[in-house]
């Protein structure tokens, strides 16, 4: 299911500029502060069937930056600065007496940093590649009984590459990315592949910028981490995999400020929420 | 445009409150004798115990009654004392009506013979099946332990449980679907293969079914009914 660290790979990648494969350029920047939040009653098993399971929900709020140190690199940065995990408490339909109660920490979530290399770009194509380093700040074995994560305690390195393609049709802007990638983690957690596409159409003289995406994980299964071998909260992270869907959509206040709100949520995959979670976020294009 | 954020932080943190989910527990009132015997010694007594499991499985105190199906044979007393009068054959019973109106009862064949009362080995049996989508099955026994007063229970060789499920604890419970009134054995930490549990100061009759639950997402993921006959 779930309420889980993992799912800040979700909030990471969505919360992303849409002109994330093009440098920023020197002196330029795109800021964002996001919230991300998932509210989850099911998800998929270990089988890929829907499982219920108690509500808990899952809540970041973060600062997303990139910041252009050349013409071709940027520095990336993901602050979870506010990360909360809660868990419903249980009633008893029968009786109105509480089964078991419910739960909830505060914490910081994962750190992502990185850079982003711009290695082509012409008129209408733009490839880059990108490192980011999750750092463990979050929490990874909270609560009373260490399900409550907000990070997944261990150090991992995310190589990818992303490629975007734009053109100006009339009136309005297009354009379309995908991004792939090979995310090599520690603790005896699998290492994973991580791709997605994506495309956004520009309306109303491009003040309003629909984005639509579908992103996915899949386990390489190299990890060994499992029930039986380790503390009961890690497993949520391990072995996650998913397709996911969704959309966004940008509003341009001016030049330089911008609100977004978006959606996605995964139509199938193994131990992870099968819940949507919802985004939204002010950002800022210093230019 | 700081109003506008601050706004927009509020709702996400707002709506991550803690909440209430409701589990539906409700299940068939049960009225069991504790102790049955199976045979007497003319003249011999037996006194009888009787308990009752409300609709969430929680014990309770009821008034019984109850009877012998021939009292030449053996009568019993409204304390539930049995005596044993003659040889032959009888059926005890006991009813009562449950506070919700349901009338319950159980009842056992009771035989007076020269032998009379012969030391019974409290036993029972049952088989492990999943409720979720996770892999979790196998066959178990259920023994008394007289002499130290637990409960043994034997999980067979052909037991398994998915690796993948987290945060897995094994109750005994009255409730197939709650884990209120229950009694935590412990974490699952044998997921494949013949184990054990031994719980002390437990009998037979104490609990109805071995429960797997999955602690974090506070659901039952299988079940094995303890199965005494």
């Amino acid at each position: 299911m779930k309420t889980n660290s993992l799912l800040a790979i979700l909030a990471f990648l969505v919360l992303q500029s849409a002109s994330a494969q093009w440098a920023q350029g020197k002196g330029n920047g795109y800021f964002k502060l996001g919230g991300w939040h998932l509210n989850t009653d099911q998800h998929f098993s270990a089988s890929g069937d829907i499982d219920p399971n108690v509500t808990r929900s899952q809540t970041f709020v973060s600062l997303y930056t990139e910041y252009g140190l050349g013409e071709k690199l940027d520095v990336v940065a993901y602050l979870p600065f506010f990360a909360r995990a809660t868990r419903n408490s249980v009633l008893s339909e029968t009786t109105g007496q509480e089964i078991t109660p419910g739960e909830d920490i505060n914490s910081v979530g994962d750190l992502e940093l990185g850079l982003n290399l711009n290695v082509h770009k012409s008129d209408h194509w733009a490839v880059s590649t990108r490192l980011i380093f999750g750092i463990p700040t979050g929490e990874d074995q909270g609560g009373s009984d260490g399900s409550f994560q907000t990070g997944d305690g261990e150090f991992n390195q995310y190589l990818s590459v992303l490629a975007g393609y734009s053109f100006n049709i009339p009136n309005r802007i297009f354009y379309a990315k995908a991004h792939f990638g090979f995310n090599n983690r520690t603790q005896n957690f699998s290492d994973e592949l991580r791709f997605g596409i994506e495309s956004g159409l520009g309306f109303f003289e491009d003040k309003v910028l629909f984005i639509a995406r579908i992103n996915g994980v899949e386990s390489l299964q190299n990890g060994s981490l499992n029930a039986a071998n380790s503390a009961q909260g890690n497993i949520f992270a391990n072995n996650i995999e998913y397709l996911s869907v969704g959309g966004e959509l940008n509003y341009f206040l001016n030049d330089n400020w911008g609100l977004s709100v978006g959606v996605d949520g995964a139509f199938s995959g193994r131990i992870i929420a099968a819940n949507p979670s919802f985004n939204a976020g002010v950002f800022y294009k210093l230019q | 445009m700081p109003r506008a954020t601050f706004f927009l932080l509020l709702i996400f943190v707002l709506h991550s409150c803690v909440e209430e989910d409701v589990l539906q527990d409700r299940i068939d009132e049960r009225l069991i004798i504790d102790n049955p015997v199976s045979a007497l010694a003319p003249l011999g007594t037996h006194q009888l115990r009787v308990r009752f499991f409300d609709n969430v499985g929680a014990e309770g105190q009821l008034a019984v009654e109850y009877s012998s199906s021939n009292t030449d044979i053996a009568r019993i007393s409204n304390s539930g004392l049995i005596e044993a009068l003659t040889q032959g054959q009888t059926t005890i019973r006991v009813t009562a009506n449950s506070p919700k109106g349901v009338e319950l009862s159980d009842s056992f064949d009771l035989e007076i013979n020269e032998e009379g009362q012969t030391p019974e080995v409290q036993e029972g049996f049952g088989t492990i099946r999943t409720t979720s989508s996770y892999i979790l099955e196998g066959g178990f026994v259920v023994r008394e332990l007289p002499a130290t007063g637990s409960l043994r229970i034997e999980i067979a060789e052909g037991y398994r449980a998915d690796t993948n499920l987290p945060g897995l604890y094994v109750y005994l419970s009255n409730n197939p679907s709650s884990i209120a009134n229950a009694l935590e054995i412990g974490p699952v930490e044998v997921f494949a293969g013949a184990h054990q549990y031994t719980i002390p100061n437990t009998e037979l009759n104490d609990y109805a079914y071995l429960l797997y639950w999955c602690k974090p997402f506070e659901v039952k993921v299988g079940d094995g009914q303890i199965e005494t006959e």
